[in-house]
């Protein structure tokens, strides 16, 4: 008799957006499972709020989100709340990202914190297929344990594999790992240094090496709370941070976001 | 009874090559001498040193030792395989595809050229001084830019040289250069510097055992810290690298 598998979580959103005449909109949106796209009105262009009913990811769960962003079309897309990672002793649970970008057009991807809780596991996979003048913004932070409950101290099982091409080549790939006691390695000086929160700031643009000086500028009061560095390369932007407080990065971060978006601080609310 | 000849003698070459796997090409390519200007990099330490984060012998030790499992070692080690083996099989696509995915992984502006200056000048003393008949079909398949690892991998395949040796002097001598950078900014002496790397043997036998099958999916790091000292060098104040 087959015994079937426990049953996870599928979760899946493939959407479109267009722009019509100046203004975008989201077009052929399929939801399946708990995952649910919802576009409040938002004080600057078309805003996702991605929504994922379940609550939680656990493991085994699969979830996956393809955007496309049309020619001249401009979103962003956040998540209603950090996505919390529970404990489980299956297979890490798997995140599918996708984003294609066509000409002249905007993708801002800013979801809230990701957080680990002790003995959880995820794998995400990012791609991104962009036309050489579109606009990337991507902003990631990622949580170490609950650190309000005291939990600072978690194992977990992390692995972040990410490419993203412009113009049909690849410029830009991350392939994070982490296994294991936080604790244990870490804190040593050169990886986390005894930080619990990480986060990644990509900009990939026409403009984006511009901004260099500009982000330097606007994160500078924060340079005692947060470790953080910037760089700009091959038309990208790359920012990376380490704080010992989440509450503080989500801060930094959003003070380093409002370099591109004046709603900044309304994302995460 | 020609045609026999010539098999007996590309079989005894065959056979002579796997019984006496060169090595000697090592220690000219990844010598501190080799005209690829290893001396002016020094992957982020100037920062740390600045900062205070590595001050003595043992936070130097401290710092390096986490990048044989999830900062830039481990990362070379497994490139380094992946495009040996790619090279080794003739497969210019999948080389040139592993180097495009070397370069983009580069975490910081600064180690990007660390690696892309270095893989550029080597490609070109090599070429140079010690080509091989597969040389100009890689050549023609690649783009502007090569990064380090994948061009050492390239040489040494095209010279037979076995991946185990390649890959453990490969590792110290980015060990060595290091170590070297330090003891240039006054961190170690001359003894400390030559017995951190005796004491690394061991990690980097272990780490040459696993890059030497190791699949991309091995690729993965944590350095952050590492990562966000080399985009803080950019705008150091006082510099001696250029990374």
């Amino acid at each position: 008799m087959e015994v079937p598998l426990l049953d996870r979580a599928r979760g899946d959103i493939r959407l479109r957006y267009e722009n019509y005449g100046g203004v975008t909109r989201p077009l052929h949106l399929f939801e399946t499972g708990g995952l649910r796209m919802r576009h409040p009105r938002a004080q600057q262009g078309c805003v996702g709020v991605m929504v994922n009913s379940a609550g939680c990811i656990l493991g085994g769960d699969h979830l996956s989100l393809a955007i496309e962003a049309g020619e001249k079309a401009e979103v962003a897309v956040t998540t209603l709340a950090a996505e919390k990672i529970h404990r489980t002793l299956e297979a890490p649970a798997l995140l599918d990202l996708s984003f294609t970008l066509a000409e002249r057009s905007t993708l801002s991807f800013l979801p809230q914190e990701t957080i680990f809780f002790d003995a959880s596991g995820l794998t995400r996979r990012l791609n991104v297929a962009m036309a050489e003048d579109a606009a990337l913004l991507l902003v990631d932070m990622i949580v170490l344990g609950r650190l309000a409950s005291g939990e600072d101290a978690i194992t977990c099982r992390w692995s972040d594999s990410w490419r993203v091409h412009r113009g049909g080549r690849l410029i830009f790939a991350e392939e994070s790992r982490m296994n294991g006691a936080v604790r244990g390695y870490f804190d040593q000086p050169s990886l986390g240094g005894g930080s619990r929160a990480i986060a990644l700031l990509l900009a990939v643009a026409p403009d984006a090496e511009g901004r260099l000086d500009a982000l330097r500028d606007r994160l500078e009061p924060f340079k005692s709370v947060c470790a953080y560095g910037v760089s700009a390369w091959n038309g990208m932007l790359v920012a990376r941070f380490l704080a010992t407080s989440p509450d503080i990065l989500r801060k930094v971060l959003t003070v380093g976001i409002g370099l591109w978006r004046e709603d900044a601080a309304r994302l995460w609310q | 009874m020609v045609i026999t000849l010539m098999i007996t003698a590309i079989i005894t070459h065959i056979a002579m090559d796997e019984a006496a796997p060169q090595v000697l090409p090592l220690f000219v390519w990844l010598s501190p001498s080799f005209p690829v200007g290893s001396f002016a990099y020094s992957h982020g330490l100037e920062w740390a040193i600045e900062t205070g984060a590595i001050r003595d012998a043992t936070s130097l030790a401290g710092w390096i030792d986490p990048f044989f499992d999830h900062g830039v070692l481990h990362n070379e080690a497994v490139l380094l395989n992946l495009g040996w083996r790619s090279a080794r099989h003739g497969d210019t696509r999948a080389f040139a595809d592993l180097n495009t995915l070397a370069l983009a992984l580069c975490p910081s502006r600064e180690l990007h050229l660390e690696t892309s200056q270095q893989g550029a000048a080597f490609l070109a003393a090599a070429s140079a001084a010690w080509p091989f008949a597969a040389l100009p079909s890689f050549q023609s398949c690649l783009d502007e830019e090569i990064a380090y690892p994948l061009a050492v991998a390239l040489f040494a395949a095209g010279h037979g040289i076995a991946q185990q040796p390649l890959t453990e002097v490969f590792l110290m001598a980015f060990c060595g250069n290091l170590v070297s950078a330090a003891q240039k900014l006054a961190i170690v002496g001359q003894s400390e510097a030559q017995q951190m790397l005796a004491g690394w043997r061991t990690k980097i036998d272990a780490l040459a055992r696993f890059a030497v099958d190791a699949e991309e999916s091995a690729l993965g790091t944590c350095a952050y810290s590492a990562d966000i000292a080399s985009m803080k060098h950019e705008t150091q104040y006082s510099r001696l690298f250029r990374s």
